[in-house]
């Protein structure tokens, strides 16, 4: 008996030594089935509550009333730095924690893109936002902005605005005070640029906004301008030819469901002279918004879904080769058919001629990795992969055109996508690759935008290996602003929530 | 009424979350016999439901006065407030078992007495102010009578009572694992000194 | 009958098998072949931990050997670490930014003062990441477990990229010139105090105290920015921690002193040692009683009773081997958990593959290898660079 017990022992031992190094190579399959039977999260009061509400914003209105555009200058060049996507408002957190503030209410604005070209201290320099509160109905508060001449708008007297948050990327700090200058403080503002994000939280303790705690309605407007130092309330002036004084200096506005921005946005009226009047969305934290979808228009769009992969075309290899296609095409038209041995062998014929060729390039290294994966030793396998890295390298040297460009980011964007996290750290890449390849895709015209949106739920997907949950949803929400999307984008757009509805037809 | 219960049970892990540092290192680092150890425990049960039956009896009558909510600010500030005396009596009581022969802790053994404390800290649990007990604070306040708000509190207490059962038992793992006593004494310092600097001091900045 | 001479020379043929098989790990995991200087620099760092393993393997002076990976694994942690956190955020200090980000390391210290949280509500309190990232939550979850399993409290003389700052200070003086060899039993129960503290006070404020208040590290990790009295007390109180707790004490004790009776970890993991699979032994019947491994004993572990009556060191053992390497009598050895007594070693020369003397190094030294060498060739690499002519 007691011999018996020291062989297990001694097997367990070593079965254990054994097993040490699988642990670690398989850790990323062990971490994702851990995160499914159990799965945790980070403690809200650290990361500034529990979501109650969400607001999306479309993906490509920031032009104001439709005719505003954005600066020529250099540091204009990012796109959608005014875009704002996504409003998010926490649970009020009594107790927060590794913060200054112990009682705050956080809310996130989420933009399209993101960039620092004048090095702003709170990680921003572009956008100028102000987010005006109501918090108790129609009861005071005032319609004016809170600098006059500034914004060039007003708000709805049945939500006149107790307190306004103002945001800019030049100070750390942004002020909040209330609408009759009782009450003025500092606000703290975090920006994560990796997530495109801008966070302010706002204190409960000291001053009129308590009752928010109380569970009540409360009334937001969300202005966003260009930054400008010296202009009033920082709200630069756009002039064009023609334009009215009273244009609205607002890029982009979260307008409440059912209501157009365009129209919003330039409501003014030359003859009484009065600005155009903005509408609020109303935060009811009894409802909390929820961004799932109805069962029935699920179930129609997986269906959707099937039905567009069964009627995708199949060809037998007899009938590309008869198709009299040559080189690149023919490189092509394998891979795209699954035929992969032939692909590669096309791929090293069209190298031998032609070392510098981008597209076989960048399909052999596509195939390079998949033989990484079906290698039989784990060694093996990396050294393909990483080989697979250094074909890329090489065609990011002397990919030139659009369409080299491409072939590459797409070919690249997928093997990052189906390698080991773990192992290769690739997603992150992945994603931007992907990214680009959306903003080529879009440049060019007709059904290619189905592609970019396609490339941009990769790279949302991505993006989410990543651990980079604000970032993909950036990719989905531009994905989903996208008219023409196939009905698998569609479906998988629909199982994250950001679609609601199966087209009619 | 019922729903109180119900309230108690659901939340009352949290409860015990809450009250465990406070009840665990003084049920076992008492030198006193089995049936003093329950009496203690009991005691501080007493305190507990002693304050929670105050608030809800308060809050009762708070609420057939006034319609609006409880101010959460007040409440938050009273939480303060509860962290740095239960943080004293704990040093209190740690440093008085713990280290017998220092010379000052004479003076606390005048005052000290074990049955009281137990009962001064139920008091202060009950005013721990936890989400479960908000809850509950609500309803009472809801009742808007001094009678059902006080009912109201006792059948949350029976609720969250429930949960702490097991800490009876602690006596017997005293007995069990010597060296068990020497680290909740110690621990009992710890948790006292954070409450009363960290906590308390700290806390109010 | 085989002569002595014979069976050690056959010891060491078969000895290859275990080296050859380290080797390969270590040429799996550390070695860089994509360009031209990380190659360098974890070709260097490959053959060093080679030259290591096979000098425990075939000297038996485990304890040493092992003692120079660990220092220079804790030296070469930090700079790859805080240029990774400088990369990343842009900084090392820990901005509020980063907290909302939940971008903060995480680190194994905290696991036993979020798991019961974690098990009781799935919610961690402690804002880093979820997975995706090399210190992210389930990362190093997963290696925590893995490690305790084989090792237990092992941790902490093998894995622990911490401890090397202690095993170092403490041996930087030859003299003891303060003997805490037999302590009272407050100081040396200390660190279990402060896990029970730190769980439920932990569990009540829902915030990892310790990182706020108390962790001595944070000198050569990461701090949080000063911005307000708070922030500015935290600091003074963590440099007090690193130097009291990690130089001056070590230094003065001669014990790894934070390891021992401060860090709640440690205390976490010695009761976590009963699930795993390998403990110390001591023979009491050869023991010649000299009380040469109670002073030895970096972390308290030993005491009279152990080699009068139980025949095992305290559970606070870290398997450093420190007291075996020492022990003239040789009464000391590694061995399975859970056996009553010390058993003699088979006289087998291919049975010896099997002794706990081998497979503990082993094991323990295969974790070593692959989470050391996430850090080490980089800072190898950066010190090359340096040489060479400055760092961009």
């Amino acid at each position: 008996m007691k011999k018996v017990r020291n062989i297990i022992t001694v097997l367990l031992a070593v079965v254990a030594a054994a097993s040490i190094p699988y642990f670690f190579i398989n850790q990323e399959s062990i971490i994702s089935y851990l995160q499914r039977v159990f799965p945790l999260k980070v403690d809200e009061r650290y990361t500034g509550g529990d979501i109650s509400a969400e607001f999306i914003d479309p993906y490509g209105d920031d032009n104001g009333d439709g005719s505003l555009s954005y600066p020529a200058y250099e540091q204009w060049s990012t796109e959608g730095t005014l875009d704002l996507l996504k409003f998010t408002i926490h649970k009020p957190v009594t107790d927060g924690k590794w913060t200054s503030l112990r009682v705050f209410q956080q809310l996130d604005l989420c933009l399209a893109g993101f960039s620092n070209p004048l090095s702003g201290a709170a990680g921003f320099s572009n956008p100028v936002i102000n987010i005006y509160i109501d918090i108790d109905g129609s009861a005071g508060g005032s319609t004016k902005t809170a600098k006059s001449r500034a914004e060039l708008v007003s708000f709805s007297p049945l939500a006149p605005w107790d307190f306004v948050v103002s945001i800019n990327g030049f100070s750390q700090k942004a002020d909040l005070s209330s609408f009759d200058g009782s009450y003025h403080s500092s606000v703290m503002v975090y920006s994560s640029p990796s997530e495109n994000s801008i966070y302010i939280r706002l204190p409960l303790e000291k001053n009129g906004l308590l009752p928010i705690m109380d569970g009540r309605k409360v009334s937001y407007y969300v202005v966003v301008g260009a930054y400008s130092q010296l202009a009033q309330g920082n709200f630069m002036n756009i002039k064009t030819r023609g334009s009215s004084r009273l244009r609205p200096r607002v890029f982009d506005y979260l307008s409440p469901d059912g209501v157009d921005q365009h129209k919003m946005l330039s409501s003014w009226n030359e003859t009484s002279r009065s600005y155009a009047e903005l509408k609020p969305v109303t935060w009811d934290p009894a409802q909390s918004e929820s961004n799932s979808i109805a069962n029935e228009e699920l179930e129609k769009l997986k269906n959707l879904a099937e039905k567009e992969l069964q009627s995708q075309p199949s060809k037998k290899l007899g009938e590309i080769s008869q198709e009299n296609l040559k080189g690149t095409a023919l490189l092509i038209e394998y891979f795209n058919y699954s035929y992969f041995k032939e692909a590669e062998s096309e791929a090293d014929k069209i190298l031998s001629e032609e070392p510098e060729n981008a597209i076989a390039l960048a399909y052999k290294g596509s195939i390079t990795a998949m033989n990484g994966g079906k290698a039989s030793s784990v060694i093996d396998s990396v050294n393909l992969v990483q080989k697979a890295y250094e074909i890329f390298d090489k065609t990011e040297e002397v990919a030139v055109t659009d369409e080299e460009k491409l072939t590459l980011y797409m070919n690249r964007g997928n093997v990052s996508k189906s390698i080991p996290e773990s192992v290769f750290l690739k997603s992150l890449s992945g994603a931007k690759d992907f990214e680009r390849a959306a903003q080529i895709f879009q440049t060019m015209d007709g059904e290619n935008s189905s592609k970019a949106a396609s490339a941009l739920i990769n790279a949302g997907e991505c993006y989410i290996r990543a651990g980079k949950n604000t970032a993909a949803e950036v990719c989905f929400i531009k994905a989903s602003s996208i008219s023409s999307l196939s009905a698998a984008d569609r479906y998988k757009l629909a199982l994250r929530g950001f679609i609601q509805t199966a087209p009619s037809n | 009424m019922f729903s109180a219960f119900i309230t108690g049970l659901s939340t009352g892990l949290y409860c015990v979350t809450t009250c465990l540092p406070l009840i665990l290192p003084f049920s076992l680092s008492e030198d006193r016999s089995q049936a003093g150890r329950i009496r203690s425990i009991l005691l501080f049960m007493a305190g507990r439901l002693v304050g929670y039956v105050t608030v809800g009896i308060i809050l009762g009558q708070l609420g057939a006065f006034a319609v609006s909510y409880l101010n959460p600010h007040t409440a938050i500030i009273l939480k303060r407030i509860s962290y740095p005396v239960a943080g004293i009596i704990l040093l209190a009581a740690g440093l008085l078992y713990g280290f017998p022969h220092l010379k000052f802790c004479s003076v606390y053994k005048k005052i000290y007495k074990p049955e009281i404390s137990a009962a001064v800290l139920g008091i202060v649990t009950a005013f721990s102010l936890c989400p479960p007990f908000f809850a509950a604070a609500a309803r009472a306040f809801g009742e808007q009578s001094t009678i059902s708000g006080g009912m109201y509190f006792f059948i949350f207490f029976l609720g969250t009572s429930v949960w702490f059962l097991p800490l009876f038992g602690a006596g017997y793992l005293n007995r069990v694992i010597k060296p068990l006593r020497i680290i909740s004494r110690t621990a009992m310092i710890l948790i006292g000194g954070y409450y009363l600097i960290f906590m308390g001091i700290l806390g109010s900045f | 009958m085989l002569t002595k001479n014979k069976t050690n020379l056959i010891e060491y043929i078969v000895k290859i098998i275990p080296m050859a098989i380290m080797m390969w790990i270590i040429y799996f995991f550390t070695i860089d072949p994509h360009n031209g200087l990380a190659t360098a620099a974890s070709w260097i760092y490959g053959l060093y931990l080679c030259c290591l393993y096979a000098l425990m393997l075939f000297t038996k002076r485990t304890a040493l050997y092992r003692r120079i990976f660990f220092i220079s694994f804790a030296l070469m942690f930090f700079p790859t670490f805080i240029i990774n956190l400088i990369e990343t955020r842009g900084r090392m200090g820990l901005s509020e930014a980063d907290i909302v980000n939940t971008e903060t390391p995480f680190c194994h210290i905290v696991i036993p003062i979020t798991v019961i949280q974690a098990a009781l509500s799935k919610t961690i309190i402690f804002p880093a990441r979820l997975s995706g990232h090399y210190a992210s939550i389930y990362s190093m979850l997963t290696i925590w477990l893995a490690t305790s399993i084989v090792l237990g409290r092992g941790w902490c003389s093998w894995v622990c990229f911490y401890g090397g700052w202690e095993e170092g200070t403490s041996r930087l003086s030859k003299k003891k010139r303060l003997n805490i060899d037999k302590p009272p039993e407050q100081l040396r129960t200390f660190n279990y105090a402060m896990l029970l503290f730190l769980v439920l006070v932990s569990g009540v404020t829902v915030s990892s105290i310790y990182c706020e208040w108390f962790c001595p590290f944070k000198l050569v990790t990461e701090y949080s920015e000063i911005t307000d009295f708070k922030s500015y007390l935290a600091t003074i109180i963590f440099i007090c921690a690193f130097f009291g707790l990690v130089v001056v004490m070590p230094f003065l004790t001669k014990k790894r002193f934070q390891c021992s009776i401060f860090c709640p970890f440690g205390a976490f993991q010695s009761i976590v040692d009963y699930i795993s699979i390998y403990r110390v032994s001591i023979d009491t019947d050869k023991c010649k009683k000299c009380g040469k491994c109670i002073s030895i004993c970096p972390t308290l572990s030993m005491t009279e009773a152990c080699y009068k009556e139980t025949g095992h060191p305290l559970r606070s053992c870290t398997k450093c081997g420190e007291c075996i390497d020492s022990c003239q009598a040789g009464a000391i050895s590694y061995d399975f958990n859970h056996r009553k007594r010390a058993r003699k070693e088979s006289s087998n020369p291919f049975m010896i593959l099997l002794s706990p003397s081998i497979l503990l190094p082993f094991s323990a030294f295969i974790f070593s290898v692959i989470i050391s060498s996430s850090f080490a060739p980089s800072t190898i690499k950066l010190a090359m660079m340096a040489l060479s002519g400055g760092i961009k």
